[in-house]
């Protein structure tokens, strides 16, 4: 239980990053709709879970908040990528690839992808 | 680093908890609110959009609470908050509080404070290099000249031998004449011991010669105090006893030889050395046989224990000279280890002292136990209620952990000064001549082992209960209310009851032997009458004084003393009663002259036996006539009875000596090394005799003596200015040094067990109180059935008394087992000695009637009919 909560946590606090790479800085709803739009609504999140994440990125130091004034004119606290944060990004990504290319060649297998 | 950093951001996130809660409400707050707006876009009620906004957000509540679990340290927190509500329980019953505390406090610093002192006094290594091969030889506690020379020549299980002896001498030339302790050494001695001078050097083998020895090495304290630090005074001539010397080493700071114990016939106190001289035995001093005066200090050969060496040297003993062994009147011949030599002085009180702090600590700990087991019985209840609204099992244990772990910290906390004092109290009435004892200092290790201990038991049994509270029969508890509780606890407690009574009735009998003991020497016969005695030291060194200028010297002194006012007579002798044994000579009578006997020597002037009050037996004391070619001697009666066996009466009977002695009378024993120690045999001669370069001068005033000291040092004066006057004492204050250590035992043993006991009755108060509360009901009832208020009285009291009976004959029996290893520190007492036992056991008995009294009381006034309807 809490170990795939660990997992999900991990690939949550990538996707995390990411978008704030691409999208720069951003609130925590904006980061939610973010996400699933992406994964084009396949992926669909509880937006509480993931303010324990943004925690968790900020208190690494990946992160940094920021109170700002939302698009439609809402107190909000904004999300920074920091310098820190894109190292484990870049480092992140690396290894995710990696690990998707390794599982992909075990599918490439005869037989594998069934 | 990454995970550090967020450890080191939960820490902190602990503190600011409230500031931070509000920012995440309104962080999160912000994002239902753009959701909402979002979804009041695409047309959505608002009441629906809300609604919705809330669903997708997933429970806020459950968001924000693993949200604070992130950021904080849960557990951290959990313990700040039973950090506080500890002490708002100990804030609470300041009573139970104040006397955990204390006696766990008390407890810890008693023990570490006692144990820091023996571990600098006897645990702790020699400063030498393989001290486990330093051994002191001796025969009847000394050494003789040949005897050395024999051993050190033909000994193969001595690598090298030292020959020493203590003797102060005069230091003067260019500064004030001071009087420096000092011993005479082989050349050998320094690199037997392995020490080397921090400059300069030590003897040469050719220094050590009659005649060659005009060098003399420096101490660091003299070499600072006297002579700045300077290390120029190297190759410097000093007045030492009238004769320049040159000073040719300073040693390092903290080299002390002789320490003090590994001297023959040690009684203390005795000031470290200051300085060193060559051994350089003069001639008669190499030859003389029976001159027991010197100390042997020898490096055992590796892999030679102390056993093969003794058989060595006793078979060379037996070949040089066959017939000593059979006149040894003491251990005879003994070869020790320097650290046993060293600590046997002091170690059988020290370890009995060290014995009886931790029992007084395991009785604090005892004590504390009873008291947390008896709290935590009376909040079964608090528990109960608190595990029936849902409290984790755990969580509780975890807090009443917290709560006992405060407790010992609180002890600790108070422990850490108490003990620093009294370290200093220690040192303070410590009686003088423990070794090294002045730089005891707190010994951390000790502090962490009590500390540890302490913590032990509050753990142990601050979690007992709360282990057995929290179990299953909560709902119980619950519904008794927590009163009428049973089981292993109520079982638990008067046994630990029991075991405080008998460990403190081992204390108490320890200590009533020991003050019996005290009481015994206090009052034994000392032999001479101490009041209205003065005594002062002074010496003539032989450079300036041969021994015919230092009779006269001597005479001319106690009869000038002799007139001065106030002054009933004044007299001379080598050295008092009570400050130490004299010189041995191993002499025979012309009745029996293969029979030798170890006598010490005394020189007296004539007015001595008046002075002192000592009284004669039979004969005459000496006249200033003997002060010439006759040879006479004067017998103390052991020696008497030893020489002349079956001879009442031996004046006119001669000792076999150049020419033969004369026996002219007989007077009492008196003692030299402590009012308990043995008698020897003793030998009183006239100076003319035997005229040692220190002795001391006492005068017999009608009244008070100490007004006399300054006309004394001015008669000293007059004769010669330049000789320093040292230890000016009145002979009561000898007497009552001489019983000082033994004081100490007895107050310090005292003290424990008064401790010990005070512990134990709060303990058997608090058990027999915590029993009237939860039987009020049932007293209630008795009494409304008729009981009288006497009889309630009674059967609390007699339940009290029962407990400590029960700890009195486990006590007893305790006891009978320890007192032996006392045996060497009682006087006059057996260590069974029936009615210390009993006289113990009652007062125990009588203190326990008296703890369970109070609650007795309250157990009498009870009033049955509030107490039946407040059921």
């Amino acid at each position: 239980m809490r170990e795939k909560n660990e997992v999900w946590q991990g690939t949550l606090a990538l996707m995390v990053l990411k978008t704030l790479e691409t999208m720069g800085p951003q609130h925590g709803y904006g980061i939610a709709r973010r996400i699933e739009q992406t994964s084009d609504n396949l992926l669909s999140i509880n937006h509480g879970t993931l303010y324990p994440v943004l925690l968790k990125l900020e208190q690494e130091g990946s992160i940094r908040p920021e109170w700002g004034v939302s698009d439609n004119q809402r107190k909000a606290k904004f999300y920074h990528l920091t310098k820190t944060g894109r190292h484990l990004l870049a480092s992140e990504t690396r290894q995710w690839r990696q690990a998707n290319e390794i599982v992909a060649r075990f599918f490439a297998l005869p037989g594998g992808a069934s | 680093m990454k995970t550090l950093r967020r450890t080191w951001r939960r820490v902190l996130g602990t503190f600011a908890s409230a500031r931070h809660d509000s920012e995440m409400a309104d962080e999160m707050e912000a994002h239902l609110q753009m959701q909402t707006d979002d979804n009041l876009k695409r047309g959505m009620s608002p009441a629906q959009a809300r609604r919705e906004a809330v669903l997708k957000f997933g429970g806020l509540e459950s968001a924000k609470e693993s949200y604070r679990d992130q950021r904080s340290l849960p557990s951290l927190e959990t313990l700040f908050q039973d950090t506080r509500y500890a002490f708002r329980s100990m804030r609470k019953s300041p009573g139970f509080t104040l006397v955990a505390i204390l006696s766990l406090a008390l407890g810890i610093a008693a023990t570490t404070a006692l144990f820091s002192i023996v571990n600098r006094t006897l645990l702790e290594p020699l400063p030498y290099p393989d001290p486990g091969r330093l051994v002191t030889v001796s025969f009847d506690g000394a050494i003789t000249a040949p005897l050395f020379e024999n051993f050190r020549r033909d000994a193969r299980s001595l690598d090298q031998a030292a020959l020493f002896i203590n003797v102060s001498l005069n230091l003067a030339g260019n500064l004030e004449p001071e009087r420096v302790p000092a011993a005479r050494v082989s050349a050998s001695l320094f690199g037997l011991l392995g020490v080397h001078p921090q400059f300069g050097r030590t003897f040469t083998a050719e220094e050590d010669r009659e005649g060659r020895d005009a060098v003399v090495v420096i101490g660091d304290g003299l070499w600072k105090r006297r002579f700045g630090g300077d290390p120029r005074v190297l190759g410097r001539k000093v007045i030492v006893n009238g004769i320049p010397q040159t000073i040719i080493g300073i040693m390092p700071p903290g080299f002390q030889f002789p320490y003090g114990p590994e001297l023959p016939d040690f009684v203390g106190p005795f000031p470290p050395a200051e300085m060193w001289r060559p051994m350089a035995l003069v001639g008669w001093e190499r030859t003389c046989d029976g001159c027991f005066n010197f100390g042997m200090i020898a490096r055992l050969r590796r892999g030679v224990t102390t056993g093969q060496s003794r058989g060595e040297l006793t078979a060379i003993l037996d070949r040089i000279a066959p017939s000593l062994r059979n006149g040894s009147t003491g251990p005879g011949l003994t070869v020790r280890t320097l650290r046993d030599a060293i600590s046997n002085q002091v170690r059988t009180p020290v370890v009995i002292l060290f014995g009886a702090v931790a029992v007084a600590l395991l009785i604090a700990c005892v004590n504390v136990a009873n008291l947390l087991i008896a709290r935590g019985l009376r909040r079964r209840a608090e528990i109960a209620v608190r595990i029936s609204l849902g409290a984790a099992r755990a969580r509780i244990v975890r807090q009443l952990l917290t709560e006992s772990v405060v407790l010992a910290l609180c002890s600790a906390a108070l422990a850490i000064p108490i003990t620093a004092l009294g370290i200093r109290a220690l040192i303070a009435i410590a009686p003088p001549g423990i070794p090294g004892i002045a730089s005891a200092t707190l010994d951390t290790r000790v502090l962490a082992f009590a500390l540890g201990l302490a913590l032990l038991t509050a753990l142990l049994f601050g979690m007992a209960p709360a282990l057995a509270t929290a179990g299953r029969d909560a709902i119980e508890a619950l519904k008794f209310g927590g009163r009428s509780v049973t089981g292993a606890h109520s079982r638990l407690r008067p046994a630990l009851i029991v075991a405080e009574f008998a460990l403190s009735l081992v204390l108490v009998v320890a200590s009533s032997l020991l003050a019996k003991s005290f009481v015994a020497v206090a009052h034994s016969p000392l032999g001479f009458h101490a009041e209205n005695v003065l005594t002062m030291r002074l010496s003539l060194p032989a450079a300036q004084y041969d021994d015919h200028r230092r009779v006269a010297f001597i005479d001319q002194l106690t009869t000038n003393c002799a007139t001065l006012p106030g002054v009933l007579s004044a007299a001379a002798v080598s050295t008092l009663p009570l400050t130490g044994e004299s010189e041995g000579w191993g002499l025979a009578t012309e009745d029996r002259p293969d029979s030798w006997t170890d006598l010490r020597a005394r020189a007296i002037t004539p007015a001595y036996f008046r002075t002192l009050g000592i009284r004669l037996r039979a004969g005459r004391e000496f006249t200033f006539n003997d002060h010439g070619a006759s040879q006479v001697a004067i017998v103390n009666e052991t020696a008497a009875r030893r020489m002349w066996p079956g001879i009442p009466n031996p004046v006119g009977r001669k000792i076999k000596r150049k020419g033969g002695t004369t026996v002219v009378g007989i007077v009492d024993d008196t003692r030299a090394s402590g009012l308990d120690a043995e008698v020897r045999p003793y030998l009183y001669v006239p100076f003319a005799e035997f005229s040692p370069e220190e002795f001391a001068v006492a005068v017999r005033s009608a009244a008070d003596p100490a007004g006399l000291a300054a006309a004394v040092r001015s008669e000293i004066r007059r004769l010669d200015k330049d000789q320093p006057v040292t230890h000016v004492a009145v002979m009561r204050q000898l007497v009552a040094d001489s019983i000082a250590a033994r004081r100490f035992q007895a107050v310090l043993m005292g003290l424990f067990a008064g401790f010990a006991l005070l512990l134990a009755s709060v303990g058997i108060y608090g058990v027999v109180a915590y029993s009237v509360a939860q039987r009020t009901h049932e007293i209630g009832i008795r009494m409304a059935l008729g009981a009288s208020r006497l009889d309630i009285l009674a059967g609390v009291v007699l339940r009290a008394a029962a407990l400590a009976l029960a700890g009195a004959a486990l006590g007893l029996a305790g006891a009978f087992a320890v007192t032996p290893l006392l045996r060497s520190l009682l006087y006059r007492v057996s260590a069974g000695e029936p009615a210390v036992f009993a006289a113990s056991a009652m007062l125990l008995v009588a203190v326990a009637v008296l703890a369970g009294f109070i609650p007795a009381l309250r157990a009498a006034r009870v009033d049955p009919m509030v107490c039946l309807r407040y059921e």
